[in-house]
């Protein structure tokens, strides 16, 4: 076996990963709400693990649940844009490596029916709620206007259009997840 | 006759946005120590991410036109006459849309499973292992690699969860062989392929006959044919890239121990090492981490390899306390495709094949 340089007691790398230990379950509870998939959030979660790890020595004195959760959630939202694979193909492309792709650039039929479906369903559910918590709840997830402007609109307060939009994700969520399992 | 509605968590849904949206620490710091206190409500809590992901695909696949149409501009009057229409037939509506999600395949892992019998294998790090199936089909599962199997009469269905396998299908044309990741399927009658999945995506190889590849990213579709000698990958964002020929035979050798890295980033190829060794392998640095590596690992020699590879790109190894190997670089050498130890193969662009 080859020698090692051993490296020096590091109090603070030691304290980081204890501490990055005790996050980890809720962390993964949170990325696999946020993702869908148990897998993919153990990838995430191990990225965010990565990430700051590299600069675990400038992370003294941070508050490191948000810090853990506030990377944790743009690396989902990478995740989920991934952008990273489509520079690595094009790298290859420039290459001339760019060759027998059968790609369906038809509007992809399938998707579209069901994400159609998925909207009647999302619909019926919303009809069920009271007409001012569905409107609040319209106007933020689909319409993406702020709590602000909502409450602008609706001549309601800003707090009463967050506990409409909260009662409609409750609601919807659960009645959606019910009706799901009627599969 | 309405069914019972369930109650909903606003309280989940509040934690959850908090999560999502909060800068404040103490505000996250107190959501995150519920999700913890409250095992019990995670399922709640679970549901409403889906549902809210389930916006979003809908949001980002039809036209906001279309989105606005059937959901009312913000709740318009007119909504409300077709309420009581709604009520009556939602149910039946609500049945033949879940219907539809079967037969679409628009629905997720979890969902997937909890309908049917399914059977989960696994391997712990630096184990592989064969797995026999009741069709004489086999899966050699690489280390730390997970798949969850689900037959039925008119289909076999495996979902790599995570890691590496080799699938030597059984034929049976009337039983479709699917292997499920992130955001594609391999789809095979009878033949013997490779699927690695890492966080970034899947690599599927081919090593004996044929086997089509599907992946769907929010914009289109990709479908590929792949024959002996062909790799594919698509990213977990269903994104695919161009087919490649590769030498199939070296790329399934993890069954024999020796694992093989053709123009790797070091990321990605401390990812496969870390199925394998019994001490975390961590990259330090970023720049370090992009560093392309082509190379042949063992899987009963990965310190000696470190060594020699730290050797040819000016990186430094370390053991920390408490027993990881820490890869460090400068970044001082350009970024370039090292050699280690012997000559790997190419993988060659497929034009002119």
């Amino acid at each position: 076996m080859l020698p090692f340089v051993g490296r020096d007691a590091n109090g603070h790398a030691g304290a980081f990963r204890d501490a990055f230990r005790a996050n980890e379950p809720r962390l993964l509870a949170f990325l696999t709400a946020r993702l869908g998939s148990r897998a993919e959030a153990q990838d995430v979660c191990q990225s965010v693990f990565l990430k700051l790890w590299e600069r675990v020595d400038e992370l003294h004195g941070d508050n490191l649940t948000s810090l853990l959760f506030v990377t944790a959630r743009n690396l989902a939202t990478d995740r989920m844009r991934s952008s990273g694979w489509r520079a690595r193909a094009e790298s290859l492309d420039d290459e001339g490596a760019l060759t027998a792709q059968i790609a369906d650039d038809a509007p992809h039929a399938e998707r579209v029916l069901a994400a159609r479906h998925e909207l009647k369903v999302i619909g019926a559910i919303l009809q069920e709620l009271p007409e001012k918590c569905r409107t609040a709840f319209i106007r933020y997830k689909f319409h993406e206007e702020s709590y602000a402007e909502i409450a602008a609109a609706m001549a309601l307060t800003e707090s009463m259009i967050r506990k409409y939009v909260l009662r409609a994700m409750a609601h919807c969520a659960a009645r959606y997840a019910q009706l799901e399992g009627w599969e | 006759m309405m069914r019972t509605l369930p109650e909903g968590d606003a309280r989940a849904a509040l934690y959850y946005q908090i999560l999502n949206e909060s800068d404040d620490p103490a505000e996250l710091e107190a959501a995150s120590l519920w999700l913890e206190a409250n095992p019990e409500k995670l399922q709640a809590f679970e549901n409403i991410g889906h549902f809210m992901a389930v916006c979003d695909h809908v949001a980002a696949t039809l036209p906001t036109q279309e989105v606005v149409a059937e959901l009312g501009e913000a709740g318009g009057t007119d909504r409300r006459l077709w309420s009581w229409a709604w009520r009556a037939a939602a149910s039946l509506v609500l049945v033949a849309a879940g219907a539809a999600f079967f037969i679409l395949g628009r629905y997720d892992e979890r969902t997937r499973i909890a309908g049917t019998s399914a059977t989960q294998y696994a391997t712990k790090i630096g184990e592989v292992r064969s797995v026999g199936l009741a069709d004489r089909s086999n899966i050699v599962l690489s280390g730390a690699s997970a798949v969850t199997v689900t037959y039925g009469r008119d289909f076999r269905r495996v979902t790599l969860n995570q890691g590496q396998a080799v699938f030597k299908v059984a034929h049976d044309p009337a039983r479709p062989f699917t292997v499920a990741t992130q955001s594609g399927t391999v789809r095979a009658l009878g033949t013997e392929f490779d699927v690695h999945r890492s966080s970034a995506g899947t690599r599927v190889t081919v090593v004996e006959g044929v086997v089509d590849v599907t992946a769907r990213s929010p914009d289109r579709v990709a479908v590929a044919r792949l024959r002996p000698n062909m790799q594919i990958a698509y990213s977990s964002a269903g994104e695919m890239s161009p087919i490649m020929k590769v030498d199939a035979a070296r790329m399934v050798d993890w069954q024999r121990g020796t694992l093989r890295f053709v123009a790797e980033p070091l990321s990605a190829v401390v990812a496969d090492l870390n199925r394998f060794s019994t001490r975390p392998i961590i990259v330090e640095n970023s720049v370090l981490a992009g560093e392309e590596i082509t190379g042949t690992a063992r899987i009963d020699g990965i310190l000696e390899w470190l060594y020699a590879l730290s050797e040819s790109m000016g990186m430094t190894i370390e053991v920390s306390k408490n027993g990881a190997i820490l890869l460090r670089g400068d970044g001082r050498r350009p970024t370039t495709t090292r050699i280690v130890s012997e000559p790997a193969p190419r993988r060659e662009p497929l034009a002119g094949a």
